[in-house]
């Protein structure tokens, strides 16, 4: 079959999805892509490792003449001047990307319902929601629609979704993974990552997509050293311990499974408590000043107004949703003049603390291991109040906020049938690490 | 009145002279064509990230080691928070707490004026208005000038009156251009100016509550503006009044500031930094870098002509610019000690004569006529061998075609024989019989003439004091 031949019935299958997984499609340009792929192997080019392989990309990846959106009504009408740095990589391998896919409003949120174009569903149980904010880029490769997908994750973001959707999902070391043209949340700690149903798969899009790139002063490289000789020791952080008893269930039996062949201990990150404290201080602040610039003189939505600064109120009180406006509110507060010391520099001083805990932790252990969420799919509507939702990333956000690399891989289901995500998480730049020892532990899991 | 004590700090603005902009590598060229010099990262695209230029690091070192300030080893880039059109990320990435440099301070006239520090930041677009006009009806904006780098130089309240605050900016223009930094051309909006000003009654109070004066656009116009304003808040305070801490705009059509927003109303910033880039590391080897590339600065030139023997006015003229300063510190490489007053004389009434008539840049200039050219000029002089008549003669023919003046001189045949200039004045007092009489009879005037006659007739070659001296041997009255 030609490549052409299997973005089109890639494409068709898109079309038929019910799970609202994808934002738009880009038709033409995949079967032009997927035509140029097909002559470049015909011609006999041997340096496509991702040859006609369909991808696709959360809406917060830009590409050059295609729109990007956020999932949000402010950037109606942008169509993208040039392409992220991740789009130019997966497609110099050869893959194809064929859409773009549903997000939380900006990537805020924990279940994909914050999107202006309606929810995502969880292929699972469409019913629930396919968790968020990446929960398109999930939902697609868990329902088979796409063997790979990217998302972005924040404060698990791409974790999450993995998890209530049963597949992989990587969240790469903070600046392994360009952020050109990934469209800003929260600076410091957004990253790019692959889903797909197996590490192999996460393996394969990770290799193609990771490296420093110039464009990104915070871009690095990885090590490429693996992992040690001997036995592996997991710890298990003794202040995770919030989850349901369904997923606690799940857990502990995959834990056990794994004491066959490693070796489990306890570890205390005694700070991670403060950790969702201090992400809803320094993600929402970066986030004031990101989303600043969506004012509608250059691009997207304006609304009519009287003059300038009635422009600025009406096209950012209609272009935004809600959580989007919550949270400029909580950052723009949190930076201004007399609170700051008290707000951000305060959340920053945790933040390096919890860095510290985690580099003392793994002196001790190889690995980090939790679940990835304290419980499993929720329902749509279910989780109305943002705190509780908020809560939703408490085994998460520690790993954004030491810039850990860290990964969900299925390890279960709970007695509904619904999906357990189990969370490893390395030591900065060991990525490599990560992933193989990923693929030991999913081979355990997966031998039952 | 005079019982007030005026301090007055600045806050300047020079457009580093770099090839690409501050943070993406679009010419740093905003003369061109509206929004020709532009990118997604300096228009502000969504997903665009900026990465930092090392030229401008390196020239804002450069400005930092001019102006005797400390060059920190580690200092970071802050988001600065506002909403305006013509800045397209809503915020502009400046340096706050942890700036470039700190302290330093300028010497102007015999005084010496502290500063606070020097950050590197990113200059805003533009707006050009349009209202009521055809086809466009409002406000475009302009973003070539958008991103180009950026150094702030912000001085102590040192200054005590608007003559200090002129010649401060000066000095301080001519130091960065000097050090390679700046062009600092103020109509090109590359050196830019505000100005905070205070006044209180004696040195033991705190200094008063401080008007900031924006809208400057010419050295003029700042000590213009902070005259005006000096007497504001004199008049205010001595009404019973009381100064506000506010924002004015100078108006220069009417010569008086007017309030544009007061402290309440003032933005908050929201400055945090930017977790897009890295923190500038200055390493040993950028600052000796810098150290090697900074040249004599000018006051350091300026002292050296002193001790040649120039006046004050004299070595003011030649350090204005660098490549003067420059040019002359080569002329006095070549002369005596005895003709460097001369050189001076030269290089300040002729060659600077022909460069304000001449379309020619002064770089262009020093290769028609280089600096061994003067040289030669003064050591003819000290010889004898040419007058100022003869050097006004011959210089516009070195300016023209590039000749050494020992040729020229050489053309002109001149006439330093006295048997020759004898006969010159014969021939002249023959053709003006009636002149020659008057002359003889007392009237001193009347030799005018015949000195006229035969400076013509010797084509400027002949020395008008030889002449004199000629014709009163020949009236019998020496």
């Amino acid at each position: 079959m030609s490549v052409k031949e299997n973005i089109s019935s890639c494409i068709e299958r898109i079309k038929r999805d019910k799970t609202n997984s994808f934002i738009e499609i880009f038709e033409k340009r995949a079967l032009r892509k997927a035509e140029g792929i097909d002559s470049r192997l015909a011609s006999g080019d041997r340096n496509l490792p991702l040859a006609g392989e369909p991808v696709a990309i959360k809406d917060n990846m830009v590409i050059k003449g295609e729109a990007a959106g956020c999932a949000s009504r402010i950037l109606e009408g942008f169509v993208s001047p040039y392409d992220a740095e991740v789009v130019t990589r997966l497609e110099n391998a050869g893959a194809v990307i064929v859409g773009r896919t549903n997000m939380d409003e900006f990537a805020m949120g924990s279940s994909t319902e914050t999107s202006a174009f309606g929810p995502t569903r969880n292929p699972v149980d469409m019913e629930r929601v396919p968790g968020g904010s990446s929960g398109g880029s999930a939902a697609a490769v868990a329902s088979g629609l796409v063997p790979y997908s990217l998302g972005s994750d924040t404060g698990g973001s791409i974790r999450q979704p993995a998890s209530f959707c049963g597949i992989c999902g990587m969240k790469p070391t903070y600046g392994v993974v360009s952020r050109y043209g990934l469209i800003a949340f929260a600076s410091s700690l957004d990253q790019i990552g692959p889903f797909a149903k197996d590490m192999d798969g996460i393996e394969k899009i990770f290799n193609i997509i990771a490296g420093k790139d110039e464009k990104d002063e915070t871009s690095r490289e990885i090590e490429k050293l693996s992992g040690k000789k001997g036995k592996l020791v997991c710890g298990i952080p003794k202040e995770f311990s919030g989850s349901s008893p369904e997923v606690k269930e799940v857990f502990d039996k995959a834990v056990k499974k794994l004491s066959r062949d490693f070796e489990i201990i306890d570890v205390s990150l005694p700070s991670t408590e403060y950790a969702v404290s201090i992400y809803y201080i320094i993600a929402p602040s970066e986030a004031s000043s990101n989303l600043s610039r969506f004012d509608g003189i250059r691009y997207g939505f304006r609304a009519e107004s009287e003059d300038l600064i009635d422009g600025y109120f009406k096209t950012r009180g209609q272009g935004f949703g809600d959580e989007v406006k919550r949270r400029i509110m909580l950052g723009a507060f949190a930076l201004s003049s007399g609170y700051y010391d008290a707000y951000y520099m305060k959340a920053l001083k945790v933040r390096r603390l919890i860095k510290n805990e985690f580099d003392s932790a793994f002196q001790k252990a190889d690995v980090i291991i939790s679940p990835t969420s304290p419980r499993t799919a929720f329902k749509l509507g279910e989780i109305t109040d943002p705190l509780s939702l908020y809560l939703q990333d408490v085994y998460t956000i520690p790993a954004n906020m030491a810039g850990l690399p860290a990964v969900s891989i299925p390890c279960g289901k709970d007695p509904a049938g619904l999906p357990v995500g189990f969370q490893i998480m390395a030591p900065r730049a060991r990525d490599i690490f990560l992933i193989e020892t990923a693929k030991k532990f999913e081979a355990v899991f997966s031998n039952e | 009145m005079s019982d007030f004590i005026v301090s007055i700090g600045l806050e300047v603005h020079v457009q580093l002279k770099t090839k690409t902009k501050m943070f993406c590598s679009c010419a740093a060229d905003s003369q061109s064509p509206p929004n020709t010099n532009i990118c997604p990262v300096c228009t502000g695209q969504p997903g665009v990230l900026p990465v930092k230029n090392e030229e401008a690091v390196l020239l804002g070192i450069r400005a930092g080691l001019a102006l005797n300030c400390k060059i920190e080893k580690f200092s970071v880039f802050e988001r600065k928070n506002y909403f305006y059109p013509d800045l397209p990320k809503a915020y502009q990435i400046s340096q706050c707490e942890l700036p470039l440099a700190t302290g330093g301070f300028v010497e102007v006239n015999d005084r010496k004026v502290r500063l606070t520090r020097a950050h590197l930041e990113e200059d805003a677009g533009k707006l050009l208005h349009f209202i009521g006009s055809e086809p466009v009806d409002g406000s475009l904006v302009d973003l070539n000038r958008c991103g180009t780098p950026l150094l702030e130089i912000v001085s102590e309240p040192d200054i005590d009156s608007p003559q200090l605050a002129f010649d401060y900016l000066k000095t301080l223009r001519r130091i960065m251009r000097y050090a390679g930094v700046s062009d600092c051309d103020m109509e090109e909006g590359s050196l830019r100016c505000d100005c905070n000003i205070s006044i209180r009654r004696s040195e033991d109070e705190p200094l008063g509550v401080k008007a900031e004066i924006k809208n400057m656009n010419s050295f003029k116009e700042l000590k213009d503006a902070s005259a005006y304003e000096i007497e504001r808040q004199k008049k205010l305070v001595e009404g019973g009044g009381q100064v506000i801490q506010e924002t004015r705009l100078w108006n220069s059509s009417k010569g008086k500031t007017f309030s544009m927003r007061s402290k309440e109303e003032a933005a908050d910033y929201r400055y945090f930094p930017d977790p897009d880039l890295k923190p500038v590391y200055v390493s040993a080897g950028m600052l000796t870098k810098e150290k090697e590339a900074l040249p004599s600065l000018p006051l350091e030139m300026k002292k050296k002509f002193l001790s040649r023997g120039l006046s004050e006015y004299q070595a003011d003229i030649l350090t204005d610019e660098k490549v003067l300063a420059d040019y002359f510190d080569e002329v006095i490489a070549g002369v005596t000690p005895d003709g460097q007053e001369e050189a001076a004389n030269i290089v300040i009434s002729y060659l600077l004569a022909e460069f304000d008539q001449s379309a020619l840049s002064l770089e262009e200039l020093k290769k028609i006529v280089p600096p061994v050219h003067i040289c030669e000029l003064v050591k003819l002089r000290k010889e004898g061998k040419i007058n100022k008549q003869v050097l006004k003669t011959i210089f516009p023919k070195m300016v023209k075609d590039g000749a050494s003046p020992r040729d020229l001189a050489g053309d002109v045949d001149i006439v330093s024989d006295e048997s020759a200039i004898i006969k010159l004045a014969e021939e002249a007092v023959k053709a003006n019989t009636s002149s020659w009489e008057d002359y003889k009879s007392g009237k001193e005037k009347a030799s005018g003439r015949i000195v006229a006659h035969v400076m013509k007739e010797s084509r400027g070659a002949a020395d008008p004091a030889t002449v004199m001296k000629i014709l009163k041997r020949m009236a019998g009255k020496c």
